[in-house]
């Protein structure tokens, strides 16, 4: 049975190349925020805006298989992980997240040049990369809410500030593989979506026991194990 | 349903199945006899679909989302054996430290570990039977998630420090892995002129790997390489891989080091045999060897100077590692044959040492190896098969590991100059290496034993000690000596499967 498509090709694109801007922005704005309940917020609103783009997509293409990429991304990125993390935080002692590695001053343009970095890195793919979707924006914010998911694990100190950090850097990966791909096989993105929410749990029992045994989930203070 | 067929079903069902049940039995033994009746189970399973591999090629079930070829063979093979070998050495392991109050919250521990046990072996034995790339990735994952909470199976603050270690630095390569399979589907993609059905399975992407675009391809193979790598524990990504295997309970250390890294490197040369045919043999093969050297030379500091018995054999896995890296990425049928045979002989040396090192850190109460001395007198088995486990690590002959290794040198000499250059630098750090592992084993055997140990204790090894061990000896001497038929078969079915066609 085929039905015929609610929006062009090229409708979708634009959704697409809208929801990427609107990634890189939430993403960026998730490497300056301080306060936890915030940087969740960011992250629910960025599993929304995937979520939306997917559904642009399903709508072009109206196969099974996108509505079904459409109802896992809205389940899992939008509602679970939000909601898990915000289980976490509630247990959590202290909310706001402390000076990190970097300074803020140092830290707010570094995540910045993050952006520029991935438009220019992905340039000479663009010519025959974008996909049926001609989503221009799509790739070089895929690359940037990896790499700027990156930056947050890495100048956080806060254990659940990494696991955001993550979330936005497989983010990223579904964004590529909306736009590039038209999607990744159902079966596939499915058991990804299972283990990212079952990784997510997972890390949120180790923060849990973390704080039961250390009285905090300061990650920087997990040094006894070298040699 | 054929008898074939069947088989598979219970072999990748059965697990399941002895987790959900190990939750609700009562009482420690009825527990314990599950675990065991089925580790006993899937590895008669494996080894009959091994045996059947062998004998009438590769074969299929469920529409072909499950598709064993001789690769998937020998490592069903390999992770069943381990598998079983592990639950018998957790039945000691888990009863003394239930005894002693070490079972974070008693019998729900209990439980809590073999059903985890259960879960983490049946992960593995998906992830090496799927055949859709996409599939493997989610498998793979799967297994760091559930090894994750048995390295924090001990909830103190080293153990949890380990564990969150072990999840991030997993996850994030993973995750790049995630682009890397990504960019393969997409060079198919782009191979196929645009065409909406493609496939990502691994028998239908190696049939036409010509038409993957190349430069794609590679990107592809350096993302997975540096993803999959820091599961398989490469240098310089390996930092989590002492913690977590000195962490985890030691029947678990075993299976963290003898399967789970190679696991990670069977995705890695899957993605291998499709990159050599897409864009030339040399590409992949030069990365995996640079790792592979890289490994081997970083592990010898922390080999010579180690003072914890696990985490001076987590450093031996790194090297083992980097040891069947450089054999892959020579490759060739005599480097791929190499890589295999070393993947086999090091999950049984790996999985010895550290199932008795577990019987060996219980009676003296530390891992330090300060402490650990005299293991022949206080403890004879575990000792003396330490001694032996060491001697068969470092490819004293007539380990296997002295086959494989014999045989990746000879491959190495037969190529070209880099390849050359690399085993030499590899038999330098090999030699030390040995000197260093001998050296703190025979320290750990053969040193001053503390007296208290010799009077009081039991010097008797469990028998579940000496089941689970036995089969492990038994490999590692037959495999020095001869391989047997449907081994050979299957090695040889699976460097044909990854090496021909690429010129």
């Amino acid at each position: 049975m085929t039905v015929d498509p609610l929006i062009s090709l090229s409708t979708a694109g634009s959704v697409l190349d809208a929801a990427a801007l609107c990634l890189i922005a939430l993403a960026f704005a998730g490497t300056v925020v301080r306060t936890l309940s915030t940087s969740i917020a960011l992250l629910a609103a960025q599993g929304l805006v995937l979520s939306i783009a997917s559904g642009a997509a399903a709508l072009a293409e109206m196969e099974w298989r996108s509505w079904g990429a459409f109802a896992v991304a809205l389940a899992v990125k939008a509602i679970f992980i939000p909601l898990m993390l915000w289980r976490i935080l509630d247990r959590m002692p202290v909310r706001q997240e402390p000076p990190g590695f970097l300074s803020v001053k140092l830290a707010v343009p570094l995540a910045a040049a993050l952006i520029p970095i991935s438009y220019r890195a992905i340039e000479p793919f663009t010519a025959d990369t974008i996909g049926a979707f001609n989503a221009t924006n799509a790739l070089p914010a895929a690359l940037a809410l990896l790499l700027l998911g990156l930056f947050t694990m890495v100048t956080r100190k806060k254990a659940l500030s990494q696991v955001v950090g993550l979330v936005t850097m497989e983010n990223g990966l579904y964004l590529a593989a909306v736009a590039a791909t038209r999607g990744l096989p159902f079966a596939v993105e499915f058991g990804v979506a299972v283990d990212v929410l079952a990784g997510v749990a997972v890390m949120g029992l180790v923060i849990h026991e973390i704080m039961r045994v250390t009285g905090s989930t300061d990650v920087d203070r997990l040094r006894t194990l070298t040699g | 349903m054929s008898p074939e067929h069947a088989a598979i079903l219970m072999l990748l069902t059965l697990p399941v199945l002895a987790a959900l049940l190990q939750l609700v039995v009562p009482g420690r033994e009825a527990i314990e006899r599950v675990a065991l009746v089925c580790a006993a189970a899937t590895l008669v399973l494996g080894l009959a679909i091994a045996v059947l591999v062998a004998r009438d090629g590769s074969q299929e079930a469920f529409r072909g989302i499950i598709h064993l070829d001789a690769l998937s063979a020998l490592m069903i093979a390999t992770i069943s054996v381990l598998g079983f070998c592990g639950v018998t050495a957790s039945v000691p392991y888990i009863r003394h430290d239930l005894e002693i109050g070490h079972v974070p919250g008693g019998m729900r521990g209990v439980r809590f570990y073999y059903a985890g046990l259960s879960v983490f072996i049946w992960s593995m034995l998906v992830t090496v039977s799927v055949d859709n790339l996409g599939l493997l990735w989610v498998g793979l994952e799967a297994t760091t998630i559930v090894s994750a909470l048995l390295v924090g199976f001990y909830r103190t603050r080293a153990a949890l420090e380990a564990a969150w270690k072990y999840l991030m630095l997993c996850t994030v390569g993973i995750v790049c892995a995630l682009f890397g399979v990504l960019l393969t589907y997409y060079a198919a993609r782009q191979g196929s002129g645009g065409h909406d059905s493609i496939s990502m399975d691994w028998t239908r992407m190696i049939a036409d790997a010509e038409t993957l675009d190349s430069g794609i391809m590679r990107l592809a193979f350096v993302f997975v390489l540096v993803g999959f790598g820091a599961k398989a524990g490469f240098a310089p990504l390996h930092t989590w891989l002492a913690d977590a295997h000195s962490q985890a309970p030691s029947p678990i250390s075993g299976m963290l080091s003898g399967v789970l890294l190679a696991c990670a490197l069977y995705a890695i040369v899957r993605y291998q045999a499709l990159t050599d045919r897409a864009a030339g043999n040399e590409f992949a093969s030069h990365f995996l060897i640079g790792f592979g050297v890289l490994s081997i030379l970083v592990s010898v500091p922390f080999i010579l100077l180690q003072r914890d018995l696990k985490r001076l054999f987590a450093y031996s896995s790194v090297e083992h590692v980097g040891l069947m890296a450089v054999a892959f990425g020579i490759g060739g049928p005599l480097g791929v044959t190499a890589g295999l045979l070393h993947l086999m002989g090091h999950a049984a040396a790996k999985g010895m040492v550290f199932f008795v090192s577990g019987d060996l850190v219980q009676r003296y109460g530390s891992r330090r190896m300060s402490v650990i001395r005299g293991a022949v007198s206080v403890a004879p088995l575990s000792g003396w098969l330490l001694v032996a486990g060491v001697l068969a690590l470092t490819g004293a002959p007539p380990a296997a590991i002295f086959i494989s290794e014999m045989t990746m040198f000879s491959a190495g000499f037969q190529q070209g100059w880099t390849e050359m250059a690399a085993v030499s630098i590899v038999i330098a750090a090999l030699a030390i290496i040995f000197a260093g592992l001998l050296m703190q084993a025979m320290r750990v055997g053969f040193g001053p034993e503390p007296p208290a140990l010799v009077a009081h204790g039991n010097h008797r090894a469990s028998p579940y000690l000496v089941l689970a061990v036995a089969p492990l000896v038994a490999i590692i001497l037959l495999f020095g000596i001869y391989v047997p038929g449907e081994v050979r078969t299957l090695i040889d079915a699976a460097q044909i499967s990854l090496t021909a066609g690429g010129g």
